[in-house]
């Protein structure tokens, strides 16, 4: 690698990991608010993370997509193999073109986003009747407090 | 007779003898010029025949060399076809390697391709599975928690009752039925709501699926396009000879 592809790779990790740092720097509303939200639910917390990350992921897609004509293509593969480290498991290590398995994340990712989504769709929903069930449940003892009242102003 | 005319006669007189003696000269002459016409008519018929033989002998030469020409032309042109033969032979081998590399290429990436898309996509939704239940267990677990807590409240309420009215079976029967209504509202709406949440963690595993259609569907287009390619190149690559052949 020359020293021109070496710079411009390590000018779009370095842009990649600007954003990772300032997510926290600018208050990242979506993020933080996750952070705080699900502070006490391990498994939301989890998704929360995952969508963090493929939202970090996703950043260097269109990072790459904005400088896509003026890196070299050494650097490109380098830049590219970076970021599919990233993605867990993914088996990247063949060498040669890289192309095809940079489109693949990038369908997978996208996808995984929309599934990770379908998932907290589906808490707000169970939000929603676990919140009915505790005015339910605060209703029914009101009730029944009025009721008890009731009998014990009978009784006396 | 005039002047003239005897001057005329003199003149002829005295030229006869000159023109005796230039003929007496002229003599020798005319017999080299006799023997010179003499040889020249040998030497013309002689050269004749020169030319006659040497037409003949170039004629001859020619079709000797027309024929050395010919068989020459027989054997550059045999020689030539083996060349074109081998040559062709050589051009359908590179072509033979050349699929065969491509193939063996094209296998090589479509396992490779295959294995490490279908590991990331099995390992991406054995992920999300794991996400989907782990959120259904913690939601479940609140619900649960939620019912325990409203039969606690119900003990709490009957041992009330059981205290406040040991001797009035009526206000006891209608505090126990009010405790009894309330509680099953919050059972059943729980157990209402925990039967929705294993609705919904099936339908949240089949849209998992979708990831490895999703997966399944590029692989294959992708794959698609790579063969088209490696047609592609190897048309590119080859010149096919028989249409070379054609064409010669």
């Amino acid at each position: 690698m020359d020293r021109e592809s070496l710079l411009t790779t390590l000018s779009l990790l370095r842009q990649g990991r600007a954003k990772l740092v300032s997510r926290f720097i600018d208050q990242d509303e979506v993020m933080l608010s996750d952070m705080f939200r699900f502070e006490r639910s391990r498994a939301l917390m989890a998704l929360a993370m995952d969508r963090a990350n493929v939202s970090w992921i996703t950043h260097h897609y269109e990072l790459f997509d904005r400088l896509a004509e003026s890196v070299p293509p050494d650097a490109a593969a380098v830049f590219k193999t970076c970021v599919l480290n990233l993605i867990d498991r993914f088996d990247h290590a063949r060498e040669g073109d890289l192309t095809a398995e940079w489109a693949l994340v990038q369908t997978m990712i996208s996808e995984k986003k929309s599934l990770l989504e379908a998932q907290f769709d589906f808490s707000n929903k169970d939000d929603l009747n676990y919140r009915k069930l505790v005015f339910a449940q605060h209703r029914e003892r009101a009730l029944f407090e009025r009721i008890f009242e009731n009998a014990m102003e009978k009784k006396s | 007779m005039k002047f003239l005319e005897k001057l005329s006669k003199l003149g002829d007189l005295i030229a006869k003898p000159f023109e005796l003696i230039i003929d007496y000269a002229r003599e020798p002459l005319r017999g080299w010029e006799h023997d010179r016409s003499e040889s020249s008519r040998a030497s013309s018929h002689a050269h004749d025949r020169d030319l006659e033989q040497s037409r003949i002998k170039a004629e001859s030469d020619a079709r000797i060399r027309e024929k050395e020409s010919e068989a020459n032309l027989a054997f550059k042109t045999r020689k030539l076809e083996r060349e074109l033969e081998e040559w062709v032979k050589d051009q359908e081998i590179a072509r033979f390697e050349r699929v065969t590399e491509a193939v063996m290429r094209y296998r090589q990436e479509f396992t490779a391709m295959n294995q490490s898309a279908i590991k990331a996509i099995g390992m991406m939704q054995i992920e999300l599975r794991q996400r989907a239940h782990d959120l259904v267990e913690e939601k479940t677990r609140r619900y649960k928690a939620l019912q325990e807590d409203a039969f606690d409240n119900a003990v709490a309420d009957l041992i009330r009752i059981e205290q406040q009215f040991p001797t009035n079976p009526v206000a006891r029967k209608m505090l126990e039925d009010a405790v009894q209504k309330k509680l099953a509202t919050i059972i059943d709406g729980a157990g209402r709501f925990i039967a929705e949440l294993d609705v919904d963690l099936k339908l949240l595993s089949e849209s998992v699926t979708r990831l490895s259609e999703r997966g399944e569907e590029f692989v294959t287009v992708h794959l698609q396009q790579f063969h088209t390619s490696q047609l592609g190149n190897i048309e590119r690559l080859t010149v096919t000879p028989t249409k070379l052949i054609d064409k010669s």
